[in-house]
C-alpha cells in the first residue's frame, strides 16, 4: 500500500512538472512535435506560405548534432597562400619525395594551400630580370591561434618576393620575411581591418630580431627565410623537408625524415591546450616539469619509512 | 487513517525518487536538450551577384539575390558569391556567423528577417585581399535613432576605429544577430573541404526550392 501511494506520489510530481513546463512554453509547443531532424524549425512556425516539414525547401546537410551539442566552428587546418610577385616567376614544392620539387609549376600569381605547422621548401625559378637565378626558400606556416583563425578561414597569406629581397640574396644576405597579422593599435586602415603586413629583416636595426619583432606586433601568420643557398635532394633528404611542428612528415617529406623545429608559437591557450601560464616547464631527469633540483622520482614509501628529525 | 501512516525513514527515498523523476523528465525533454532556433536572414546584394550556400559538401546552385534563408542559431555558413559585375570569373566565399536570434512575431519570421548586404565596396575590398568583418545588430530602442530604415538607402553602416573591437562596439550600441565575414580565401579545385565549410550546417531555403540533386 504504501509502495503504491509512493508512486502515485511520484507520478504525480512529475505530471505537474512537465504540465507547467507545457504552459509556460507558449505557442512554440503547441501541436505535434518531432524533433528528431529538421523538423522543429517548421514546428516552430515559419509563417505562411512557407514550407513545413521535411519538404523540398529543406536543405539539410550533413550538420553534426543539434545547437549546443557540437563544437565551435573549427578553423581550417590549412592555410591559403597567395604567391603574389615576382609576376611571371615559376613556384614549385614537393609532392611524392623531398627534393624532387614535382609539383604542378605555379606562375605567380598564384595560391596554394599548405598545412598549418609546417615548413616547406619551395624552388623559385625563371625570376624575371634573374635569368639562370634559382632560390630554395621556406615558407614555414604558423597554427592558427584565436587572434587569426577568422582571418585565416577567409583570407589569404601573401606572401612577395620583392626585387629588394632578391638584391640581398644576390648579395649574399640572408633574408626574413614574417608576416604578420597586426594588433589594433598596429593596424591603420579602418576600412578593412585585420590586413596583414610584412617585417623584413633586411630593414630591421642591427640585432633586431623579426620574428620576435612582428610577434610583438601581431600574431604571426608565416615566415619566409630566403638565401643563396643551392639545394639537392640528398642535402634535403638529411635535414628534413616536409614536417611538421610535432614531427609527423607530410605528403613528400621522407618518412625518417629529421623534424626541423619551428620558431613561430604554438597553438597554446592556457589550461586549454597547455599546461596553465605560470606553470614551471623545465628539464628533469623523470621528463616531467618542476624545477631541476628535484631528485628523480620513486616509489611512495609507508609513513614509517619516512626519515625522522634526529 | 493508515493512508498517512508513513515513516519517517521513507521520506528521503521518496523525495530522491521524486527529485530523479523529475530530473529523468527534464533532461529528456526534447525542447531543451535539441533545442534549434533557425533565424531567418535575408541576403541582399549589388544587382546581378548570385549567392548560394554550402550544403552536404558542396555549394547549392547559386541564385540571385536577394535570397532568404534560415539559418541556425549558433552555426557558421559558408556562402559561395559569383557574378560580380566588373570582375568576371571572381569567386568569394563570406561567411555568415548567427550569434543571436530575433524574436519576430509567429507566422512572420520571414517579414521579420535579419537583413544582411554584400555591399559592393566590402566586396570590392575582399577581391583586393583585405578582410571585411561587418557586425549586423539590433539597435537598443533607448538610444536608437528614430529615423526609419528604407530599403532605397540600403542598410545603414559605419566603419569603427582600427583600434575598435567592431564587434565589442556593436554590444555597446545594441545587440549583435549576425557576423558577416568577407576575404579572399577560396577553396581548392576538385576538393571538399567540410572544415572549410564549417560542416555545412542545415538550413531552410525560402521559397521552397526544387530538391537538389545528390
Amino acid at each position: 500500500m504504501r509502495t503504491c501511494l509512493a508512486m502515485f506520489l511520484s507520478l504525480c510530481v512529475v505530471t505537474i512538472l512537465v504540465g507547467c513546463r507545457e504552459q509556460t512554453l507558449g505557442p512554440y509547443t503547441k501541436g505535434t512535435y518531432d524533433y528528431a531532424g529538421p523538423v522543429a524549425p517548421a514546428a516552430a512556425g515559419p509563417g505562411p506560405g512557407v514550407i513545413q516539414g521535411t519538404g523540398p525547401g529543406v536543405i539539410q546537410g550533413s550538420g553534426s548534432g543539434a545547437y549546443g551539442t557540437t563544437l565551435p566552428p573549427a578553423a581550417p587546418q590549412t592555410s591559403q597562400i597567395a604567391f603574389v610577385g615576382p609576376s611571371g616567376a615559376t613556384l614549385r614544392w614537393d609532392v611524392t619525395a623531398q627534393g624532387m620539387f614535382d609539383s604542378e609549376p605555379m606562375v605567380c600569381p598564384g595560391r596554394q594551400n599548405f598545412p598549418q605547422g609546417g615548413i616547406y621548401r619551395l624552388k623559385l625559378t625563371d625570376i624575371p630580370g634573374h635569368p639562370g637565378m634559382e632560390l630554395y626558400p621556406t615558407l614555414e606556416v604558423a597554427p592558427a591561434m584565436p587572434r587569426t583563425q577568422a582571418f585565416l578561414a577567409h583570407s589569404m597569406i601573401p606572401v612577395n618576393f620583392t626585387e629588394e629581397d632578391l638584391q640581398q640574396v644576390r648579395s649574399g644576405n640572408f633574408v626574413t620575411k614574417v608576416i604578420y597579422l597586426p594588433d589594433p593599435e598596429f593596424q591603420e586602415l579602418a576600412l578593412a581591418v585585420g590586413t596583414p603586413d610584412t617585417i623584413v629583416s633586411t630593414r630591421l636595426d642591427p640585432g633586431v630580431d623579426p620574428i620576435s619583432e612582428a610577434d610583438r606586433r601581431g600574431a604571426i601568420l608565416g615566415i619566409i627565410r630566403i638565401g643563396n643557398k643551392s639545394v639537392d635532394a640528398e642535402e634535403l633528404a638529411l635535414s628534413g623537408g616536409i614536417v611538421t611542428n610535432d614531427g609527423s612528415v607530410l605528403a613528400g617529406g621522407a618518412p625518417d625524415a629529421a623534424p626541423v623545429g619551428g620558431t613561430t608559437p604554438s597553438n597554446y591557450i592556457s589550461g586549454v591546450t597547455g599546461p596553465e601560464y605560470g606553470t614551471p616547464i623545465t628539464q628533469t631527469p623523470h621528463g616531467y616539469p618542476g624545477p631541476v633540483s628535484l631528485p628523480e622520482g620513486e616509489r611512495a614509501r609507508s609513513r614509517a619509512t619516512y626519515p625522522t628529525r634526529q | 487513517m493508515k493512508l498517512f501512516q508513513l515513516r519517517d525513514s521513507m521520506f528521503p527515498a521518496a523525495f530522491f525518487c521524486l527529485l530523479g523523476f523529475g530530473m529523468s523528465a527534464w533532461a529528456q525533454d526534447p525542447l531543451l536538450t535539441d533545442e534549434v532556433y533557425y533565424q531567418h536572414v535575408k541576403i541582399v546584394a549589388p544587382e546581378g551577384v548570385q549567392i548560394a550556400p554550402a550544403a552536404d559538401g558542396t555549394f547549392i546552385p547559386t541564385m540571385e539575390a536577394p535570397q532568404i534563408y534560415a539559418f541556425q542559431l549558433g552555426k557558421t555558413y559558408r556562402l559561395r558569391v559569383i557574378n560580380i559585375s566588373l570582375f568576371p570569373g571572381v569567386e568569394l566565399y563570406p561567411t555568415i556567423e548567427i550569434v543571436d536570434r530575433t524574436h519576430p512575431p509567429v507566422g512572420e519570421e520571414i517579414r521579420h528577417a535579419v537583413v544582411v548586404e554584400l555591399a559592393r565596396e566590402d566586396l570590392i575590398a575582399a577581391i583586393s585581399g583585405k578582410f571585411v568583418k561587418r557586425i549586423i545588430y539590433i539597435e537598443d530602442p533607448e538610444t536608437a535613432l528614430p529615423v526609419a530604415q528604407t530599403s532605397e538607402l540600403g542598410q545603414g553602416y559605419f566603419d569603427v576605429p582600427a583600434e575598435t573591437d567592431a564587434y565589442a562596439m556593436a554590444k555597446t550600441l545594441g545587440r549583435p544577430i549576425v557576423i558577416l565575414r568577407i576575404g579572399g580565401r577560396a577553396p581548392e579545385e576538385d576538393e571538399v573541404d567540410m572544415s572549410f565549410l564549417f560542416d555545412c550546417p542545415p538550413f531552410l531555403h525560402y521559397p521552397p526550392q526544387a530538391p537538389v540533386a545528390p
